[in-house]
Parts: C-alpha cells; sequence; structure tokens
C-alpha cells in the first residue's frame, strides 16, 4: 500500500462498528473530521448508523462538508435525483435511479465524475473506467440487491486522488449468490466477498456468461495505484497497491453491515496520469 | 464482400461510457429493429468514440444484437469496427464468456476493410479447422479432411457447418458439395 493511501480512515469504521456508544460519542468530533473529506467512508458510516447502530451520532452534527450532509440526507431518503445537486466539480452524490439510461441526473452525475478524475489528474482512459465502473456497480444493484430505492452512488476528487462508493442496503453478497444451486453451500460472507470479485461467478452461476461487474472496478486500476473496499455482511474485503488484482484481495470478518458496500480510492502516484 | 452500412454504436447510446446490463439491453432493443430492415450483406458496427464498453454492456447489447442476427437473417453478417484497444479486451472476455466469436476489423469512412480478425475463442475443434483454412480462398470438407489427420469426411463437414453457423464462414452449393470461403478475405484468427 502506498504511503498516501495508509491514510484513509477505514479502520475508524471497523472500530466504530462493534464500539460502546459512549466511546463512539466521545470521538464523533474525531472522526467526522477524519472522513470529511472521504465519500467511501462517510457513505460506509451513514449505512452503518441508519441500518445496524442506531445509536451512533450523526455526522453532520460535528462537521459542516456540504457532501457529508448531502450523503446524509439522500441516505435519509430526503435526496431524489438532483434536487439537492451541490452543482460542483470535485464531489457529489446521489440516489441511484430506477431508470439509469433514461435518467438525466444520473448521466449528469457519471459525467461529472468522468471529469473531476480527469481535472485531479488521471488520464482520459483511466477516467472513462472509472465512469464506467460507476454504472457497472449501479447496475449492479439494480439485478442484484433486490432493494434497488437504496441505491446510492458518491465520487470526490482532489488534486491526484479520486474517490468514489456505490452502495446498497439490500440482501448482501452472500444471499445473492445462494440464488445459485452450485452456491448454496457458500459458508459465510468472506467466501462470498471472494468469489463475488472473481469473473465469470454470479447469482447465475459460474461460468455461463455472467458475473464480470467487479471486472470494470479493477480495470482503471490496472495503471494506477488505488485501493478497493467491499463490505457486505460480516466480511470486508480489502486490496491495494499498484495495479492490484482481485486474487490479491484480503478478506476479514468484520461486525454485520447490511447490503454491500464499493468504495475505490486511487492515486495518481502508481500512474494513470493524464 | 463489400460493407453494406456502418452503424455507429453511440449513435444509438445515451454516453461514451457504456456499462451494465440494463443499458446494454436498451441498446439492443433499439437496434433490434434495423436488423429486421437491414440490406443483406455485410455490417459494421462502429466503435469509434467509444471510451469504455463492459462486458455486461456488450453482453446484453453488442452480442444480443449478432445473435438475433444470426436467428432471424441468414443473409446479414455484423462485424465490429474500429475498436478502441480495450473495448477490444472487453469485448474478447465477452464473447469467451458466451462461447461466441465475432470478427474485429478496421473500417475506414469509404467501407474499406483492414486487417480482419476473429475475436473470442472457438472450441479447439473448430479452432484447429479453421487454422487450416483461414488463408484459403475457397476449401471443401474433403481437403479439411484430407489436412487435419484422421478426421472423417462427414466430421469436417460438420465443422465447416459449426463454423458458417458463427458467422466466420460462408458457402455457396456446388455440384453436390458446398464449398465455403471466408467472410472476409485475409481473415486472422488468434491474438
Amino acid at each position: 500500500m502506498s504511503a498516501i493511501l495508509c491514510v484513509v480512515p477505514t479502520h475508524y469504521l471497523d472500530e466504530i462498528a462493534i464500539a460502546a456508544p459512549e466511546a463512539v460519542l466521545a470521538s464523533a468530533e474525531v472522526v467526522a473530521r477524519q472522513i470529511a473529506a472521504r465519500v467511501g467512508s462517510i457513505v460506509e458510516y451513514e449505512f452503518l448508523r441508519r441500518h445496524t447502530r442506531q445509536d451512533l451520532p450523526t455526522l453532520t452534527a460535528h462537521s459542516t462538508a456540504p457532501i457529508m450532509e448531502r450523503i446524509e440526507r439522500i441516505c435519509a431518503g430526503e435526496g431524489g435525483a438532483g434536487s439537492l445537486s451541490l452543482q460542483a466539480t470535485d464531489a457529489d452524490a446521489l440516489a441511484i435511479p430506477p431508470t439509469l439510461r433514461d435518467d438525466d441526473f444520473w448521466s449528469a452525475f457519471v459525467k461529472r465524475a468522468d471529469a473531476t478524475a480527469r481535472s485531479v489528474g488521471f488520464a482520459d482512459t483511466v477516467a472513462a473506467g472509472l465512469a464506467g465502473a460507476i454504472g457497472e456497480l449501479a447496475d449492479n444493484i439494480m439485478q442484484h440487491s433486490e432493494a434497488p430505492n437504496t441505491g446510492v452512488a458518491a465520487f470526490a476528487g482532489r488534486p491526484g486522488r479520486f474517490e468514489y462508493v456505490v452502495a446498497d442496503a439490500g440482501i448482501g453478497m452472500l444471499d445473492s449468490l445462494r440464488r445459485a444451486s452450485e452456491f448454496r453451500s457458500i459458508r459465510d460472507d468472506m467466501e462470498a466477498l471472494q468469489l463475488a470479485v472473481t469473473s465469470g461467478v454470479s447469482r447465475h452461476g459460474r461460468g455461463v456468461g455472467y458475473g464480470y461487474g467487479y471486472r470494470a472496478v479493477f480495470l482503471p486500476l490496472r495503471a494506477a495505484s488505488g485501493i478497493v473496499r467491499l463490505r457486505s455482511g460480516m466480511a470486508v474485503l480489502e486490496v491495494s497497491g499498484v495495479g492490484p488484482t482481485p486474487d490479491q484481495a484480503r478478506c476479514i470478518q468484520r461486525p454485520h453491515h447490511r447490503g454491500v458496500v464499493v468504495s475505490v480510492e486511487l492515486s495518481t502516484m502508481g500512474g494513470g496520469t493524464a | 464482400m463489400k460493407i453494406c452500412s456502418i452503424i455507429r454504436v453511440l449513435d444509438h447510446a445515451d454516453a461514451a461510457e457504456l456499462a451494465g446490463a440494463a443499458s446494454g439491453a436498451t441498446w439492443f432493443r433499439t437496434l433490434r429493429p434495423w436488423i429486421d430492415s437491414a440490406d443483406s450483406g455485410l455490417h459494421a458496427l462502429d466503435f469509434a468514440g467509444v471510451r469504455v464498453a463492459t462486458v455486461s454492456w456488450l453482453r446484453e447489447g453488442v452480442l444480443s444484437l449478432t445473435r438475433y442476427g444470426k436467428a432471424v437473417r441468414e443473409d446479414i453478417t455484423i462485424i465490429a469496427a474500429n475498436l478502441p484497444e480495450l473495448v477490444r479486451e472487453e469485448l474478447a472476455v465477452a464473447l469467451e464468456a458466451t462461447s461466441g466469436v465475432m470478427i474485429a476489423a478496421q473500417v475506414t469512412p469509404e467501407h474499406e476493410i483492414h486487417a480482419p480478425r476473429v475475436i473470442g475463442r472457438l472450441d479447439p475443434a473448430l479452432e484447429q479447422t479453421l487454422r487450416v483454412v483461414q488463408h484459403e480462398r475457397e476449401f471443401d470438407a474433403p481437403f479439411v479432411s484430407r489436412e487435419v489427420p484422421e478426421l472423417a469426411l462427414s466430421a469436417a463437414n460438420n465443422r465447416l457447418a459449426a463454423i458458417e453457423a458463427k458467422g466466420i464462414l460462408r458457402s455457396e452449393r456446388r455440384g453436390r458439395g458446398r464449398v465455403y470461403r471466408p467472410v472476409l478475405e485475409n481473415l486472422d484468427y488468434g491474438q
């Protein structure tokens, strides 16, 4: 993992998930400051707070970051397509619309993500790949989550870095894969996550032409340094470095998380620059 | 074989980033009527300007269109033209995942075809047959049977028919036999 990516405070989220309420309250201000510009962490925290740990404080009580407020409102169901648009070029979030193709706000959102990635220093092909990955993950939510109305997407860019997150509060990876008869015997979320990032594996089974969504996630990372984090059920899968690949991923057990959160952060340090 | 028409992929898509199965399926539905009314012959799907196309999009969009074309219009062949490198790679993955093949080539606005190549992967028996005939102008089952050791004439016939069904060869009856030729001259196969 490169030095710049070591500061991604995902470990805060893992600790918060099991921390006593008073400990979280005491450190809420620090947490809010740490993840103020991290859309992946904000969404993960917000999903945790809404679906698993209702005792957690809101982050906006300790931060005025516009993207934080926007994500919080979208997760609360108050962020109908585009109604809270920041009109910002460096960060934005959107409730995933029921029909991606015909939704102008969604198209504009993906275009802004693409433009932001280029403006912070990524090559055109990398930026296009990132936009494609966001579209692919949003489509995954439609196809597999069984709760498409819970879908959220967000991105943020700053010089040399770009981050996006696509999340839902649906059935999660394990239950989705178990829809396939050959995967009914999957033991736990860790096994499910490792299978999910394997090409050709999906709820339709293995090697039947489906299950290439995460290929789109890893493709733009071929020429860049980055970190991919998947959280679903009681597992987190992470992989990082220059040109990370699914087979390098490390899976660990974590407190339960409803649905699926996919967050990806790229740095130009490993290449992929314009 | 000359190209009858060039269909720009992006003219029927909502963005330069082609991602997601649902978006691919919508693209296919948009273009399906075109297949029904297309002239007989060769048609090119022009990928110029496409910055990214995911496997899911290609499977539900382009591969659905070519499958539909093969099912309802035996008289037309669809090729992929001017594929950017990354899109070509994803199309190859989509083809391998669905056990399909497709011809890719560079096509100029004047409809000239350069460097046609079969992408995707044939099963080993068909691949062996195609490698034997790919640089031949015309050939028949007896030729394949002679070139491939221990391949019976009936098996050679079956293999050529199977490759034709995948849109790589075309044939005509001549006398009591059937003569095959590649859909395009100088057609290559493999990486």
